[in-house]
């Protein structure tokens, strides 16, 4: 084999299993549940393990098209993570009996296209990365064939996410017809050549493409599938989407906007701060409404894409390392507390009252989560958004991290009201007992305290990131 | 290699909360396991006071490791004669709270844990000499201080946490930003809180530093108009949570003040100063009035401790050695005499059920002890000579006298004792003299597992009164060295 084709492995591995374990149902029939578990899971863990030897690398392969560096490894290792997560709290659930290895396959693919994303050096690849990403999750989340709500979600993300992907097309085009070319470090090339740099066209595809990459991401004003999507959708594809497809996205609009449009950055900095102001503000007044814990997850992951775009708004080296830091941070939290949820087995607020007392251990793994989430030392939650927040500073954008820091304060208020449900409620319900969501859970408990404590082990590696 | 006494120090209620955690649920065992660690640490705190060497006026027992070094943060611990009489305070009071909450049933091992867990975040705070450690150790006190509050408290218990908690995060997480701020400054690039004092940081961004800074400690102190949250949460806390909460969390505010924004923004401090004195004498003729009408006796004392804090504020402000002196000395005093005044509110409360003065009466003709010590408490409050509270008083009112400050603050803060003397005695004559309402017939004295808590805080109220260079003598070099250096006052 080549050489260069070591440096795609992690994810060409991925995407192996992915069409290994479609066709191994047929192979071996349905005795394989557990087999396919382990299959998905070896293959992802093994890929992760690959990714973590390349993290050193920076190869440009395929003709300039896709880079194997720091960025694309440390994503490859984060979807990984995530989806091996997802899929070990998922093993028991109802839903997904007889319908494994479409289940575990539809992940899998979901998971290459985010690797492949994750490297794009080339317009196209990006475009292909995201629709590789996403159509496996509108099935995911219409997984539930008989749900109404899940069928609605479903096609809600659908259509908006056709019509987002569209116009980011057209954006791209529009790139491309400006510099006529399609990969970024001719695109930076061209537009400093070209004197395109307050160009209004280049302009509105900034923004056309932002906004496809917003919708992805969870950011306002492209957020309004988000609610509807994360509440309607079984809780394991929840955990799923609020994690892969939004940081696929990110690795794709960091090699966007920090190779291809490094140049302009004049022009994409207001923007991205508007866009953190709006995402913080409807997500963390709105989710104050919510009674169901998973849309109110979903309002908050809306608020924490805005403290993302803070940190990206200020552009520097510390900026983009501190971006990655803190999906890291934010994927053990979140996804951690749509574990607790599947463990209790109930979404609504009320469905966790007293939890505190039929399972102390879920309950305080909860707490955890939810005070990272909020940014409360000593957890991992604190160091993210101190290394955002201090990024923004760094980057002359001061205002934004006040505005950031006053709406960790506001957030509380609703993590809270989920903390007081747990701690002060009555207990009427039976204790959780699903044990796949219980390890997944202390998995991401680990994780949680781990890089509060120790962050470096972490940002070391980042600091090279984001050039 | 040395033994890290500080590291000991603040972790070892730590581990006493975890295991607490992990043992099972047995009758009455939570409150020996608290008690045992707890009392630990203070032995440990005692030690470090008679190992600590008077003639250095730096930092003593300083630990260093590395934590983030690319980004300068660092595990750093250290204390001097300024934080010395803190951490003191903080292993007494602490150890003295789960003595009087010896029989709590509601969810006693959560209970112990969580108080455990305030413990290390308390001490942290105090002797932490990295800015991002201080940060996270002020932090960690709001979770434990929530649901100590929020479960074992009073009728209005969850509404006083999250009021106590927002509202503490808001100055927080502004004063987070202060210290970005301050990392970011050119010239600066450390969180070394040390480092940091030594490197010159332009005026205009110390102006907005200590801004930030400010609304920080501000509303733990509590300075005027930020205490809001103070009345209602010491009022719906349980007994000992109310001892802490006064006792050592107040001080951490003031003790940011000195520690902080003198060394770091002196321009600023020096700028600002008026203005933090007037709002601490504001607080105090506030604070005295207010705790005046007061029907509640625990809010009468919560009051009070608005109106003592700001003396401290006021000494701070004025920034020359005498003051300050007085303002750190002042704080160890109220810790350990509004800790008493909770504790007797307590035990009041516990005989009786009711805190309203009203309702009260004759208590020292039923429950001499208790009546006896109340009123002990209630004169070392007012600041009578003879006990510690005269003593910061008086520097307090001595040095800000000698500043630069205007006298004014002075004439009004001394008239306003005379306030103090008002609200304190009146509800001395109203509990504890005068006529024993019938529902009251049957009251029983204070035994000795209350007095045990009560006892070491008299001991000490009076050897500081009498002799205050046991404090003095530890507290001065260190000021002096911590003024002079920063150019203050």
């Amino acid at each position: 084999m080549p050489q260069g084709l070591g440096y795609v492995g992690p994810q060409a591995l991925v995407g192996l299993i992915a069409i290994a374990v479609l066709f191994l149902d047929v192979v071996f029939g349905r005795r394989l549940r557990a087999g396919l578990l382990a299959v998905s899971a070896a293959g992802l863990g093994a890929a992760a393990l690959w990714a973590v030897t390349l993290l050193g690398a920076d190869q440009v392969l395929f003709a300039g098209s896709w880079r194997a560096d720091s960025l694309s490894m440390f994503v490859a290792i984060l979807l990984a993570v995530a989806n091996v997560l997802v899929l070990v709290a998922a093993y028991r659930q109802r839903m997904i009996e007889h319908f494994e290895n479409e289940f575990y396959a539809l992940m899998l693919f979901s998971v290459f296209g985010g690797m492949v994303m994750a490297g794009a050096n080339n317009l196209l690849i990006i475009y292909l990365g995201i629709e590789l990403v996403t159509l496996p999750c509108y099935v995911l989340v219409a997984f539930k064939k008989n749900d109404l709500r899940a069928t609605e979600a479903a096609l809600k993300y659908f259509l908006l996410a056709i019509l987002t992907s569209v116009v980011m097309t057209y954006g791209m085009s529009l790139i491309y017809g400006l510099t006529g070319q399609l990969g970024f470090a001719e695109i930076a090339a061209a537009i400093s050549a070209r004197g395109l740099f307050s160009n209004e066209l280049l302009v509105l595809a900034v923004v056309l493409v932002s906004a496809g990459f917003g919708f992805k991401l969870a950011a306002a004003p492209f957020h309004f599938w988000v609610p509807d999507a994360y509440e309607g959708a079984p809780t394991a594809v929840t955990a799923f989407i609020s994690a892969v497809p939004k940081f696929a996205a990110l690795a794709g609009m960091m090699r966007v906007f920090m190779v291809a449009l490094g140049g302009a950055h004049a022009e994409w900095t207001a923007l991205f701060a508007i866009i953190a102001v709006a995402s913080m503000i409807v997500g963390n007044l709105l989710a104050y409404q919510q009674k169901n814990v998973k849309r109110l997850l979903a309002y908050s992951s809306i608020a924490h894409t805005g403290y993302l775009f803070v940190a990206l708004a200020a552009g520097t080296q510390f900026a983009s390392a501190s971006v990655l830091f803190y999906i890291a941070v934010y994927a053990a939290a979140n996804l951690g507390a749509f574990f607790v949820i599947m463990a209790a087995s109930g979404e609504n607020l009320e469905d966790l009252s007293g939890l505190a007392r039929r399972s102390p251990y879920l309950a305080g793994a909860m707490l955890v989560f939810l005070l990272s989430l909020t940014g409360i030392p000593p957890l991992a939650g604190f160091m993210g958004k101190l290394f955002l927040f201090g990024s923004a500073i760094d980057g002359g954008l001061a205002w934004l991290a006040v505005v950031g820091v006053v709406n960790s304060v506001v957030s509380l208020g609703y993590y809270a009201m989920i903390i007081k449900e747990m701690y002060m409620g009555e207990a009427t319900r039976p204790a959780p007992a699903d044990a796949g969501a219980i390890a997944a859970t202390t998995a991401c408990l680990g994780a949680v305290g781990a890089l509060g404590i120790f962050p470096h082990t972490i940002m070391g590696l980042l600091t090279t990131v984001g050039g | 290699m040395k033994f890290p006494l500080l590291t000991a120090i603040v972790f070892l209620p730590l581990a006493g909360s975890i295991m607490l955690a992990a043992l099972p649920e047995k009758e009455g065992r939570s409150r020996w396991v608290a008690a045992l660690f707890a009392g630990a640490t203070f032995v440990l705190t005692i030690l470090l006071y008679f190992g600590f060497d008077r003639s250095v006026p730096t930092m003593q027992f300083v630990e260093k490791l590395d934590w983030v070094p690319s980004l300068g943060m660092s595990y750093h611990l250290g204390v001097d004669g300024i934080s010395l009489p803190m951490v003191v305070l903080t292993g007494l009071l602490s150890f003295l709270a789960v003595i009087a909450s010896w029989k709590t049933d509601l969810r006693p091992k959560q209970y112990f844990a969580l108080l455990g867990l305030l413990e290390v975040g308390m001490l942290g705070v105090f002797v932490s000499l990295d800015f991002v450690l201080f940060y996270v150790f002020w932090e960690v006190v709001l979770v434990p201080m929530y649901f100590l509050i929020g479960i074992w408290g009073g009728p209005k218990r969850e509404y006083a946490a999250i009021k106590f908690f927002l509202y503490t995060l808001l100055g927080s997480v502004i004063m987070l930003l202060g210290i970005l701020a301050l990392y970011f400054s050119p010239g600066v690039q450390t969180f070394n809180m040390l480092d940091a004092a030594s490197r010159a940081v332009s005026p205009e961004m110390q102006g907005w530093i200590f801004l930030a800074f400010f609304a920080g400690f501000a509303v733990k102190v509590p300075l005027f108009p930020f205490h809001t949250w103070l009345p209602d949460a010491h009022v719906e806390a349980p007994t000992a949570v109310s001892v802490i909460l006064a006792g050592v969390l107040l001080k951490m505010g003031s003790y940011g003040f000195i520690r902080v924004t003198i060394p770091i923004t002196p321009d600023a401090f020096k700028a600002y100063a008026p203005m933090l004195a007037l709002l601490g004498v504001i607080g105090i003729v506030y604070g005295a009035c207010c705790a005046m009408v007061q029907k509640d006796m625990k809010r009468l004392v919560a009051y009070s401790s608005v109106s003592h804090m700001g003396y401290v504020m006021m000494g701070t402000a004025a920034g020359t050695a005498a003051a300050v002196n007085g303002a750190v000395i002042q704080m160890f005093n109220h810790g350990t005499i509004t800790g008493m005044l909770f504790l007797l509110v307590g035990l009041v409360y516990e005989r009786t059920h009711t805190r309203m003065i009203d309702d009260l009466g004759g208590l020292s003709a039923k429950v001499p002890v208790l009546g006896g010590i109340l009123a002990f408490a209630s004169f070392a409050s007012l600041g009578l000579p003879g006990l510690s509270g005269f003593i910061g008083e008086f520097f307090i009112l001595l040095g800000t006298y000698q500043s630069v400050l205007s006298k004014t603050f002075v004439y009004i803060a001394t008239a306003a004792i005379v306030l103090t003397a008002g609200y304190l005695l009146w509800m001395l004559q109203r509990v504890a003299l005068g006529k024993l309402p019938e529902k009251l017939e049957g009251l029983v004295d204070i035994d000795m597992r209350e007095v045990s808590t009560l006892a070491p805080l008299m001991v000490v109220v009076l050897v500081v009164g009498v002799y205050p260079t046991v404090m003095l003598s530890i507290i001065n070099p260190a000021v002096s060295n911590l003024l002079r250096l920063s150019g203050v006052g």
